[in-house]
């Protein structure tokens, strides 16, 4: 399945001859009219198949800045390659902070188009499996108990067992136990390896009030 | 004599050859009053008076003397009104009682049927003769020589009454300042001279007038005209002629005529000229009198300075004429003609002066008699050269204002624009390098796909027309095109902008709300002027709307009927100015670096289209710019 580049642009000629250059280069193409019709296409969001956004920076309605703040806001993964007829450094700049691949003034050529659509499907796949490989942990996480998780977060913070027990002011057995039903639940074969699972899906340790002291 | 002497014979005789040469009438007379001895001048008398009684010729010797024109008569010659005093008988008688002569006595009798006056000078003497006492009378008469007195001193009266009847003074004035003879005028005036010198007694003074002119006459000994005014305060217009009198010496005739009327009248005259002439001066305006009948044209002195001449010089229509632009020369000229014929006649025109060509406006009026025929034309000059630069000026500063105000457009367009062109850029370097891919298929004996190929192909020459359009009309908007008005259809010349407008109002954020009614009629106007109104007032609605959360603009069209109205309405701040007319005012500016130009010239633009801008808030937030142009019509 070759991987599909959709493409965001108000300009019909644009619109039309990317898709085929797109097409042309061996890809496959989706384009719209706006950033609306886009978000309108719930399917598009969730790819499972290798792809990216090229986006027109101006339109009306929802600019391109706009939807891919939208896109991060939804944590959809979507690479994306910044078009504009108009070089805005500052709103280049902005795009690149939020993760764009590339930014491109028209007119470009294909190599620059191309080279971009490339990195950027990179970074899709790269992200895909990122994704996939989060949504492995949280599910994992979700099946910890509300206590399993109160543990587990105490656990990445590097605290003995015995320590955590007068935190939460229970015996050092129960910690133990808890301990084990995390590491066996969440297929960690070291603290370590926990401590990077948390980092995958963003849970952080636990603060301890008496640790600061 | 008184001792008597005795004369011998020869004496006697001798006295008598003496007497008888004597050429006066004198008569030897006796106590008696007869006549001894007479000249024959006496005799001569003597006789024509007897013949002259109309009685016979007879010695007159012997015949007693008492009255000349009777001698021997002593009732006297009954002519006389007085005989029996006749003075020529009681003159003898006087002799001889008081023996004392008499001298030269004049005497005057009237005597004649038609009692006609006569006059005598009577000389008697009393002679003491050895024969008794005599008496030698003589007597002249000077009757002829004293009517031609009295003639005279006539003729002198009527000189005098002559000169005192008239309306103006006569006065003699001799050398040494006295006057010889004043007329009642001047008495009345200046009253008597009483032997007073002149400046004693007009002005009493004790010198003679510095600014008298009277004088110069014994100099120059010619006749001299000046002004003088006199005593009274009137003036006087002064004629003085060298006079010598009857007995050689020098005198001056001086006469004066009172002109203080004539001359207020002159000088109010004068005043009306001159103040007309410094009113056409300041106003530029100039007047002229063309008599037809003559063929003689007057100019005022502007009228003169107008056409660069010396006031005076003398000017008539062909040399109007042959000052006129060669260019305008036949046009005048037509005009003229035409206005000759009943035709108004008020046209604008150039001449030339001194090589410069200057315009000049005319007004004129043909009277006419009452057939119809023109007798004469009066008309006006006024030199509005000033007045047709400054309009060449105003044109030349509108058009570089509207330039002026395109480029600075187009300077805000710039971004609009740049990304506008750069669309169909973009969409031909994509089709083509598609195009390219879909031709050298990586699958050996795979067919490219033609139609697709095609497809492209019409598309390139699409976007190129496209990128092209869009430099024609940047172009067009740059270029300094003086109006070139047009039927046009505003929905037509809107779209056309719209795609510029569209890509800024995307920069900005703003939505474009276009509610064009169709099928409007087309308005007379000129394209790319009315664009660059529209374009104007829609930057700066989106300028309005810096900043507002809600951005919204709205460009509408309707029609009437009689007009196409184009409104522009935006969600911004607002007017704030409390007249919005003031807006319209060259260089009125509320924008941190706007140059105020804006809104002064839509308003141009539009009212040279013969319509009007208009600015007022909406109900809601912001204002909207609106402007009504007339539908075209055929002619």
């Amino acid at each position: 399945m070759p991987p599909t580049i959709f493409i965001v642009d108000d300009d019909p000629s644009v619109r039309k001859g990317l898709e085929r250059l797109v097409r042309a280069s061996g890809f496959k193409a989706k384009t719209f009219a706006s950033a609306e019709e886009f978000l309108a296409c719930r399917l598009c969001q969730e790819p499972r198949y290798p792809a990216c956004l090229v986006l027109d920076v101006r339109m009306p309605g929802i600019s391109g800045i706009n939807l891919q703040q939208e896109l991060a806001k939804a944590g959809i993964p979507l690479p994306i390659v910044f078009i504009t007829g108009h070089g805005d450094i500052p709103m280049s700049v902005q795009a690149m902070k939020n993760g764009a691949v590339d930014f491109l003034p028209k007119p470009f050529a294909e190599e620059e188009l191309l080279a971009a659509v490339e990195q950027a499907l990179t970074k899709a796949a790269r992200l895909q499996k990122e994704a996939v490989e989060k949504a492995e942990v949280c599910r994992r996480v979700n099946t910890l108990t509300p206590r399993e998780y109160e543990v587990f977060r105490w656990v990445i913070t590097g605290m003995l067992n015995k320590q955590i027990a007068a935190e939460l002011k229970v015996t050092e057995k129960t910690i133990k136990v808890h301990r084990a039903r995390v590491m066996q639940k969440m297929q960690a074969a070291s603290v370590a390896d926990l401590v990077r699972l948390a980092q995958k899906i963003e849970v952080t340790p636990k603060r301890s009030d008496s640790f600061m002291e | 004599m008184k001792k008597g002497k005795h004369l011998s014979q020869a004496d006697q005789l001798t006295i008598d050859e003496f007497s008888r040469s004597i050429p006066v009438p004198v008569f030897l007379l006796d106590e008696e009053r007869r006549v001894e001895k007479m000249t024959p001048a006496a005799a001569e008398i003597f006789s024509t008076r007897v013949s002259a009684a109309g009685e016979a010729e007879e010695s007159p010797f012997g015949r007693v003397i008492n009255c000349i024109h009777s001698l021997d008569d002593p009732r006297g010659c009954g002519y006389g009104s007085f005989c029996g005093d006749c003075p020529v008988r009681t003159t003898i008688l006087d002799i001889y009682k008081t023996g004392q002569p008499c001298r030269q006595k004049e005497v005057r009798l009237t005597i004649g049927p038609d009692g006609h006056d006569c006059y005598l000078v009577i000389s008697a003497e009393l002679l003491v003769l050895p024969s008794g006492r005599k008496v030698l009378l003589h007597f002249e008469d000077i009757t002829a020589r004293k009517k031609a007195e009295e003639e005279l001193a006539k003729e002198r009266q009527r000189l005098k009454d002559t000169l005192d009847m008239l309306p103006v003074y006569v006065i003699l004035l001799k050398p040494d300042y006295r006057v010889a003879f004043v007329n009642r005028f001047f008495r009345g005036r200046f009253g008597e001279a009483d032997g007073r010198r002149c400046f004693e007694y007009l002005f009493g003074r004790k010198e003679p007038c510095t600014v008298c002119q009277t004088y110069q006459v014994l100099r120059t000994n010619s006749p001299h005209t000046w002004e003088w005014v006199g005593p009274d305060d009137r003036i006087y217009s002064v004629f003085d002629f060298p006079f010598t009198d009857s007995d050689g010496s020098f005198l001056i005739l001086e006469m004066g005529i009172d002109i203080t009327e004539d001359k207020s009248t002159k000088e109010k005259l004068a005043l009306t000229k001159n103040n007309l002439d410094r009113a056409q001066r300041v106003a530029h305006v100039g007047s002229w009198h063309l008599d037809l009948l003559h063929n003689t044209l007057v100019w005022t002195e502007e009228t003169y300075r107008i056409f660069g001449l010396e006031p005076g010089t003398p000017v008539n229509y062909d040399q109007f004429l042959q000052m006129v632009h060669p260019g305008d020369r036949e046009y005048v000229d037509r005009k003229w003609q035409a206005a000759l014929a009943g035709e108004p006649y008020e046209i604008e025109h150039r001449i030339i002066v001194n090589g410069q060509v200057r315009w000049i406006r005319e007004k004129a009026e043909v009277e006419t008699d009452k057939r119809g025929k023109p007798l004469r034309g009066i008309g006006t000059v006024q030199d509005i050269t000033n007045y047709k630069q400054q309009e060449a000026d105003k044109i030349r500063l509108q058009r570089e204002l509207l330039h002026v105000s395109r480029v600075t457009a187009m300077g805000e367009l710039t971004a609009a624009l740049a990304h506008e062109l750069n669309q169909p850029l973009m969409a031909i370097m994509s089709n083509v390098q598609a195009a390219q891919r879909f031709l050298a298929p990586r699958t050996p004996g795979q067919n490219p796909d033609l139609e697709e190929i095609r497809e492209i192909l019409a598309d390139v020459v699409k976007d190129n027309k496209r990128a092209a359009g869009i430099i024609l009309r940047l172009r067009a908007l740059l270029k300094k095109t003086p109006l070139k008005p047009a039927p046009l259809d505003i929905n037509t010349a809107i779209r056309e902008i719209l795609p510029l407008m569209r890509s800024n109002a995307v920069i900005k954020n703003i939505s474009l709300n276009i509610e064009l009614t169709p099928d409007l009629p087309p308005v007379k106007g000129d394209r790319v002027q009315l664009q660059q109104v529209i374009v104007n007032l829609i930057l700066n609605g989106f300028e309005a709307m810096t900043g507002e959360e809600e951005k919204e603009l709205t460009i509408r069209t309707t029609g009437n009927g009689k007009t196409v109205t184009v409104s522009i309405k935006d969600t911004g701040t607002g007017i704030t100015a409390k007249n919005p007319e003031v807006l319209f005012k060259t260089f009125f500016t509320t924008k941190k670096d706007g140059m105020g130009m804006g809104l002064a010239v839509n308003k141009t633009i539009i009212e040279a289209h013969g319509g009007s801008l208009r600015a007022e808030n909406n109900r809601g937030p912001g204002a909207t710019f609106s402007f009504a142009l007339p539908v075209y019509e055929e002619g």
